[in-house]
């Protein structure tokens, strides 16, 4: 007992001292979540702004700059451009990142391990290294500047991602269920059909929305890939930003960030895509 | 009837996946590997005055990397910011990691979490250019210190490297923590229940229990960010602009601008060969730091 | 019931990855129709055997043969075996009708007899009212019921089990130990019972056949292994047993000072198994060995007891014959009649 300290302290306001020192575990978490949401709040607001400048606080607010976007044909071709191409790397890269998350995640081969590391290597070389090198092979093919050309590299960005978070649905799948279904008769591409895909359900729509938003938002690789004649969204607010602040950017912005946000909400309800992050 | 069979091993027909994997392996072969090895044969070829590609071989654009303040300094340069982005994120992400492997409240937990993804699936060029604004002269950084009397007229925070800097936390953050809060929410609660049970403090709890176990995602968490962050040049370029010394921005000012692919080639693999040296010094380093304890 | 189909070969078996075989099997017949149980402690390769029959795995040598046809490099599809799994492996994404259609579908049968079959297995464990939920919304023993309906409605050659009643608690298992049989002589399908419970496969089989490190030890009924184990592994690990050395006294063989009866002779060395539940315990006296009660414990309808002898030996008893309770560290005295004791092999 007088090894403890526990008895030095006063009793009294012990509930109290733990409520307190919660509370003071919380200022960290809340600061850094306000750092996380300053720009992106910002960019939110300052596309209500009446005015055309960034002054803060806004000194009115109204939606010309959303009218303005939707009465730009250069913005309206841009937003198609982007879905457009969402719509055909989305179905590719699910095809390719099931096979592949499977492999890396349930596969039982030799070289399993090396493999996953080949599968996620897009992901860790610079998005810049990358554009570079698809640039000088679609140059040489003749692609360059060509909507196969900037499918190809979206599929490039987005494949790391859809074989990770496939992964985590496949590792956790029981072995004897495919096991189960050979027993009963099908042959490996029925198994993998009705038994596996369906329980690699959850990993495989994560997939999907992750591969949509990002596709939606990429740049890095898009601007050296991208030909003049289709420039994506996120490419002309790079182009833009860099010229001078728009308005008008920021109401795009916005827009990509409400696809993000409600992207967000429904994979964490419908999935609880924290299991697989 | 005579046993048939021969061979030294059995096969387990359960050899489950490699059929799955021919598809995807093909296609990253094709669309990312064969680019990255035509682009390390581009870097080896010699060039003329005019910038066009020569065949042959030559190492002279390595040569001329090493050589160049311009481009071997952008390249210390950018070791140094991810260095600093590096240790800024895993500080910041411990707190959010923490609270969303340990938490109790699952309102809590999801709200901190979506917060946690939204940068991370924002596009790049929109949290750019949400710093900018921040950032502006009438920003909200800027009318917040003027308001509060700090400062008479506004600082040119956009030129400042500390704003590229914030910048490029920001973008990374979400990794460090996503990949932290894995490796403790995997620390048996009732471990921590028994350091405090033997009497020891929040801090030595944190110090002798949490960050040896923790090792393996806090070795994680610093090889991601660190790669990601030596090869950034959208958000530098947004929000300092083209003149800052990184070589992410100089690979594409050199391609883009220069029209010089090979050198551009070739400062690419310089800046891959340090990255991959470096992350692979930290995995060492977490992996000597394991051992040491367990020894 | 008698079955006309599912009669199971094994010829010159060798299972190995590379190492040391983990399983070796000169020659196994499993009649049609009848229920062997694959006995051994865990990593004896009985598991390995059921991947076998099943097609998971392909041996290094020898071959399987299912009524005659080599199915050796058959692939698990086509064997037409049926696998019920230690964990049921039931898919959780379907109702327990399609569970059961599952292997209907793969076979292509019509929709009309499809129903029929599965109502017929539903039927058959009792789980007609069943058909609409899904797995996690059963209970352990009707999960175990579908996992069994599910490999029977395909009508299988051979139905392997493996271990399917371990995940089940003490007072189910017993109970489901009954039905299995029970179904398994109504439907009359050769069964492959794969267990690491003794009591398990002494209940259930026609048959055992006992494993030990990969190899076959003992092959035979159950009262065969119980009565006449040939080793020391199989004494001990059917029942428990009292291995005791066989001492040369004066006037013959005497086990723990006691002289004995054998058939044959030569026990020199020799070691004879002695159940605990035919030693007998008694009143200290001059003609019964002498032992200390160690500690005693309430069985139901008998005392167990740990003894130790004069000589050092420890041995455990639990006498039919109720008798008053020896209370620990009571002197007392041991005895058996001569045919309870069991010759063993030099194993």
């Amino acid at each position: 007992m007088p090894d403890r300290p526990v008895s030095a302290r006063p009793p009294l306001s012990s509930a109290g001292r733990a409520r307190a020192r919660r509370a003071l575990t919380l200022v960290p978490v809340v600061l850094v979540c306000a750092f996380l949401l300053l720009p992106l709040l910002v960019v939110a607001l300052s596309s209500f702004n009446a005015a055309n400048n960034f002054r803060f606080p806004p000194s009115g607010l109204s939606l010309r700059w959303y009218a303005e976007v939707f009465g730009s044909a250069q913005w309206l071709d841009a937003l198609g451009y982007s879905l457009r191409l969402a719509v055909l790397v989305v179905p590719v890269v699910v095809v390719l990142g099931t096979l592949g998350g499977y492999a890396v995640g349930a596969g039982n081969f030799p070289g399993r391990r090396a493999l996953g590391l080949l599968f996620l290597s897009p992901m860790a070389v610079p998005g810049v290294m990358v554009g570079l090198a698809l640039l000088y092979q679609l140059q040489r093919t003749g692609l360059v500047g060509s909507a196969q050309g900037l499918w190809l590299a979206h599929l490039v960005v987005t494949f790391p991602f859809c074989v990770r978070v496939v992964a985590v649905s496949a590792a956790a799948l029981d072995p004897a269920l495919p096991r189960a279904a050979r027993s009963l008769g099908a042959s490996p591409l029925r198994t993998f059909l009705t038994v596996t895909v369906p329980l690699m359900r959850p990993g495989i729509v994560a997939g999907a929305f992750l591969g949509a938003v990002i596709s939606l938002g990429e740049v890095a690789v898009s601007v050296l890939v991208a030909g003049a004649g289709e420039a994506t969204v996120p490419v002309r607010i790079y182009s833009a930003v860099q010229v001078q602040l728009e308005p008008t950017v920021a109401a795009v912005s916005t827009l990509l960030l409400l696809v993000s946000v409600v992207t967000i909400a429904v994979l964490d309800r419908t999935i609880h895509v924290s299991r697989f992050l | 009837m005579a046993a048939t069979r021969t061979g030294s091993r059995s096969r387990s027909r359960d050899l489950r996946g490699h059929v799955a994997a021919i598809v995807p392996t093909a296609f990253v072969v094709v669309a990312f590997l064969l680019p990255l090895i035509g682009l390390l044969l581009l870097s080896l070829r010699p060039t003329d005055t005019m910038n066009n590609v020569l065949p042959g071989f030559t190492g002279a654009q390595y040569a001329e990397v090493f050589g160049t303040s311009y481009l071997w300094g952008s390249v210390v340069e950018s070791l140094w910011l991810a260095v600093r982005v590096s240790l800024t994120c895993l500080v910041l992400a411990f707190p959010l990691a923490w609270y969303l492997a340990r938490s109790t409240s699952s309102v809590g937990k999801s709200l901190v979490f979506v917060i946690t993804l939204s940068p991370l699936l924002t596009s790049e060029v929109v949290r750019s250019f949400g710093w900018r604004v921040v950032m502006s002269g009438e920003g909200p950084v800027n009318v917040t210190l003027q308001a509060l009397g700090l400062v008479d007229e506004s600082l040119p925070l956009l030129r400042s490297p500390w704003t590229v800097f914030l910048a490029v936390v920001h973008v990374l953050l979400p990794f460090a923590v996503l990949a932290l809060s894995a490796s403790l929410g995997a620390i048996d609660n009732r471990l921590l229940q028994a350091s405090a049970d033997l009497g020891a403090g929040a801090l030595r709890t944190f110090r002798s229990v949490v960050l040896p176990l923790a090792t393996p995602g806090i070795v994680a968490a610093a090889v991601i960010v660190f790669s990601l962050s030596m090869g950034v040049y959208v958000t530098p370029l947004l929000v300092g602009g083209a003149n800052q010394s990184l070589a992410g921005l100089r690979i594409q000012t050199e391609a883009m601008v220069a029209f010089d692919q090979p050198r551009a080639a070739a400062l690419s693999f310089v800046l891959l060969a340090v990255t991959l040296a470096v992350c692979g010094l930290v995995g060492l380093a977490g992996r000597l730091a394991e051992r040491g304890r367990r020894a | 019931m008698t079955a006309t189909q599912g009669r199971v070969e094994i010829r010159g078996l060798s299972v190995g990855y590379g190492g040391e075989p983990v399983l070796e099997l000169d020659e196994l017949t499993i009649e049609a129709g009848e229920f062997l149980s694959v006995l051994g402690p865990s990593g004896c390769g009985k598991s390995t055997l059921l991947s076998v029959l099943a097609g998971f795995v392909t041996p290094t040598t020898g071959t399987v043969l299912i009524d005659g046809e080599d199915v050796t490099d058959v692939a698990p599809n086509r064997r037409e075996t049926g696998l019920v799994f230690q964990s049921y492996a039931l898919f959780p994404h379907m109702t327990v009708r399609r569970n059961l259609e599952y292997g209907l579908r793969t076979r292509r049968v019509a929709k009309a007899e499809r129903d029929e079959r599965v109502r017929d297995a539903l039927r058959l464990v009792d789980l007609a009212d069943f058909a609409d939920r899904y797995p996690q919304q059963l209970s352990g023993g009707q999960q175990q019921r579908v996992a069994i309906a599910r490999a029977l409605v395909t009508r299988p050659r051979v139905l392997l089990l493996d271990e399917p009643l371990s995940n089940l608690d003490a007072k189910l298992r017993r109970q489901m130990r009954h039905e299995l049989r029970e179904l398994q002589r109504e439907v009359g399908t050769t069964t492959v019972f794969v267990t690491h419970d003794q009591a398990e496969a002494l209940a259930l089989s026609d048959r055992v056949a006992l494993l030990a490190h990969g190899d076959l030890e003992q092959l035979g009924t159950p009262e065969e292994l119980y009565r006449t184990p040939r080793t020391r592994f199989a004494a001990d690990f059917v029942g428990a047993a009292n291995l005791l050395p066989v001492h040369d006294g004066d006037g013959g063989p005497t086990v723990l000072g006691r002289p004995v009866r054998l058939a044959g002779s030569g026990f020199a060395g020799a070691t004879v198994a002695l159940r605990p539940e035919h030693v007998r315990v008694v009143e200290a006296d001059g003609d019964a060995a002498p032992a200390t009660v160690l500690s005693v414990g309430f069985a139901g309808e008998r005392y167990e007891y740990r003894l130790r002898t004069e000589d050092g030996t420890e041995l455990l008893a639990s006498p039919a014959d109720g008798g008053r309770r020896f209370a620990e560290d009571e002197p007392v005295g041991l005895t058996w009649a001569d045919d309870a004791l069991l010759p063993l092999g030099a194993a």
